[in-house]
């Protein structure tokens, strides 16, 4: 039912999608690559793209979606669900955010970042935080009482690899050329 | 006499506590960073994806204007190397999904230990034990699927109904 109605984003552009695909694939095997490339699926640049493909209904499903952008777009009346998966890990990452040593204005940078970090921000952004007294959004569970898959420092840290892994998801679905128009 | 002794001793006492690893109050850093006047952020996408919290933060400190440089890691972490080159940063604090990045700043040292009040909240398996950077957001990725046009039951649940025979033949 879903031959031609599939989307994600490039696996070989979007390290969040490669993420994604590689996850699936460390379960399933490459093999899975040949089966998913058999239903025809569609790919674009940036997962507004993907997003807004499923909850036109021009595709039906993804496993690239951003769960929290999911949730917004549910919240505003779409069509469109996160299916949880039963058994698949959810793969997950903190998104990281750092102070340089010779900034100019490292203490502005400081007062920043301490309260975004205060639990009144947290509360209010939208998606998990990683603290553990800021309650999980959209009334969903804490982000690890999930099945995650929480290694994305492993799959990128080595530069060469990260490059190898990007050009066999390339082999398989070819170089981006949906572009989108929007990212 | 003892009594500025006590003093003094206190003050050296805090002066050796105030190191970038005790986590001091929003006050106690806005009192130093006032001064500065500007913040510097580099965010992954556009821009504009960071106007609201900007807006927050200006208004609730003010005296500190932020600049925000959007873009996307492949373009923002060349820019800042090669800033750290020159020995002239722009940049105050980065944030992005490139978590290589970070780990490449930690190693070469580029970066400015931060212990936020709270640090013990942040799970430990999101937070730098060193405190060389700090999980700001968690992100997952899972299915999703148009509801109107695929039943609950059929929802993808799994990976392995986008790769099935029945569902490549149908």
């Amino acid at each position: 039912m879903f031959r031609g109605k599939l989307i994600t984003a490039y696996p070989n552009d979007d390290d969040a999608t490669l993420f994604a695909f590689q996850t699936i694939v460390k379960k399933y095997g490459w093999k899975y690559m040949d089966d998913y490339m058999a239903t025809e699926p569609k790919f674009i640049q940036g997962h507004l793209g993907v997003v807004r493909s499923v909850g036109a209904g021009e595709s039906l499903a993804t496993f690239d979606m951003m769960l929290h952008h999911t949730m917004v777009e549910k919240s505003e009346g779409k069509p469109i669900d996160v299916a949880f998966p039963a058994t698949d890990a959810i793969p997950i990452w903190g998104q990281l955010g750092a102070i340089f040593k010779d900034a100019p204005h490292p203490n502005a940078a400081r007062l920043y970042l301490q309260w975004y970090m205060a639990k009144e921000q947290q509360a209010r952004i939208g998606t998990w935080s990683a603290r553990n007294d800021v309650p999980p959004p959209f009334g969903l569970k804490p982000i690890l009482d999930y099945n995650v898959a929480n290694d994305l420092a492993e799959m990128v840290t080595d530069p060469a690899q990260l490059s190898a892994l990007r050009k066999r998801f390339e082999s398989y679905i070819g170089e981006v050329k949906n572009r989108g128009g929007i990212r | 006499m003892r009594t500025l002794f006590s003093a003094l001793l206190a003050a050296a006492l805090f002066g050796l506590s105030a190191s970038p690893l005790r986590a001091e109050t929003l006050d106690e850093i806005y009192a130093r960073a006032k001064g500065e006047g500007v913040l510097s952020i580099y965010g992954g996408g556009p821009a504009r994806l960071y106007e609201g919290w900007v807006k927050e933060y200006e208004a609730r400190f003010p005296g500190i204007k932020v600049r925000v440089t959007g873009g996307y890691a492949g373009g923002l972490a060349p820019a800042i190397d090669k800033q750290i080159a020159d020995g002239k940063l722009d940049v105050d604090f980065v944030t992005f999904q490139a978590v290589q990045e970070f780990i490449r700043w930690k190693r070469e040292g580029a970066l400015l230990p931060f212990k936020m009040e709270g640090f013990e909240a942040l799970d430990p398996r999101f937070r730098d034990a060193d405190v060389a950077y700090t999980p700001i957001n968690v992100f997952a990725i899972a299915p999703a699927f148009n509801t109107k046009l695929v039943a609950r039951e059929d929802a993808p649940r799994s990976a392995s109904i986008f790769s099935s025979p029945c569902s490549a033949a149908s």
